[in-house]
C-alpha cells in the first residue's frame, strides 16, 4: 500500500528502463535505412543512365558530340569570343610584366 | 552538448549525434510507452523504435521551439493512438461514460497496476505532467487536447488512483 504522504512522490516516479542494446538497435536500423536509401538512389541513377544509353546508342552519341564540336569551331561568334579571350590574356600578361 | 544542438547535427545527417539523443531519452520514451501500453514491454519497445525512426525522418521539422524529448513523446503518443485504434486495444476517447470498477475496496494495488486501470488519456496526462514534469500546457500540445481537458484527466486520474490504492478519504 502507498501511504497518503507518499502518493505524490510515487506518481512523480517513472520506473527507469535499462538500455540493454535498445539504442544500438535503433542506430543500426537507421544506418541500414540510410544505406538502403543511398543504394536506391545509385540504382535509380544507373537505371536512368541505362535508359539513355538504350535509347541513344554510343555511335549516335559520339556523332552528336562531334557535330556540336564542329559547329562550335565553325561559328563566327564563338571564334570572336575566343579571340577576345586570347587578347585579354595577352594584355593582362603584358600589364603584369610592366 | 544540448539536445537542440544534437538535433541540428542529426538533421544534417549526423547519425552519431542522433544516437546520442536516443541513448539520452530512451528510458523516458520507453517508460512513457510502457505506461500507455499497460506494461506491454514488447509493444512499447516496438512503438519506441518506430517513434525514434519517425523522429529521425522528420528531424527537419523540429524547430527547437519546445524540448526535443517533448516533440519525441508527442510522436510516440500519436503512434500509440494509431496502433490502439488499429488493433482495438482500448477506448481512445474520454472515459466519462465508462464505468470505473474499483473492485474489492480492501484489495491494495501497486501504482503500476492501478495506473493500468485508468483510461488512456488519464494515463497519458498523469505520466506526462507528474512523472515527466511537463507543464499542463505542454502536455495539452503533445496530446493534441484542450488544456481544460488535460487538467480534468489529471484530476480524475488522481482521484481514481487514490481510490484504487485505498487512499480515498
Amino acid at each position: 500500500m502507498t501511504p497518503p504522504n507518499e502518493f505524490d512522490r510515487a506518481l512523480a516516479n517513472l520506473p527507469a528502463v535499462a538500455d540493454n542494446g535498445f539504442s544500438a538497435a535503433v542506430s543500426a536500423r537507421i544506418a541500414l535505412r540510410q544505406e538502403f536509401q543511398r543504394n536506391m538512389l545509385l540504382l535509380a541513377v544507373a537505371a536512368a543512365a541505362g535508359m539513355v544509353l538504350f535509347f541513344m546508342p554510343l555511335d549516335e552519341l559520339n556523332a552528336a558530340v562531334g557535330r556540336i564540336a564542329a559547329d562550335l569551331s565553325n561559328s563566327p561568334p564563338v571564334a570572336i569570343a575566343l579571340g577576345m579571350l586570347v587578347l585579354c590574356g595577352l594584355y593582362l600578361r603584358t600589364a603584369e610584366a610592366e | 552538448m544540448t539536445d537542440g544542438e544534437l538535433a541540428a547535427l542529426a538533421a544534417s545527417g549526423d547519425e552519431a549525434a542522433y544516437g546520442l539523443l536516443v541513448r539520452r531519452h530512451q528510458s523516458r520514451l520507453r517508460g512513457f510507452l510502457r505506461r500507455l501500453t499497460r506494461g506491454d514491454a514488447a509493444l512499447a519497445d516496438d512503438l519506441a523504435q518506430e517513434s525514434l525512426f519517425e523522429a529521425w525522418r522528420k528531424l527537419a521539422q523540429f524547430t527547437g521551439k519546445g524540448s526535443f524529448v517533448g516533440w519525441l513523446l508527442a510522436i510516440a503518443w500519436s503512434r500509440y493512438l494509431m496502433t490502439a485504434r488499429k488493433r482495438k486495444l482500448e477506448p481512445l476517447e474520454d472515459a466519462d461514460g465508462v464505468p470505473f470498477e474499483t473492485g474489492d475496496p480492501d484489495a491494495k494495488l501497486d501504482l503500476e497496476k492501478a495506473m493500468a486501470r485508468l483510461s488512456l488519456p488519464e494515463r497519458g496526462a498523469l505520466t506526462l505532467c507528474l512523472a515527466l514534469e511537463f507543464s499542463h500546457e505542454e502536455a495539452a500540445e503533445m496530446m493534441a487536447l484542450p488544456l481544460g481537458t488535460v487538467k480534468s484527466h489529471i484530476a480524475r486520474g488522481r482521484g481514481k488512483l487514490r481510490r484504487l490504492l485505498g487512499l480515498a478519504s
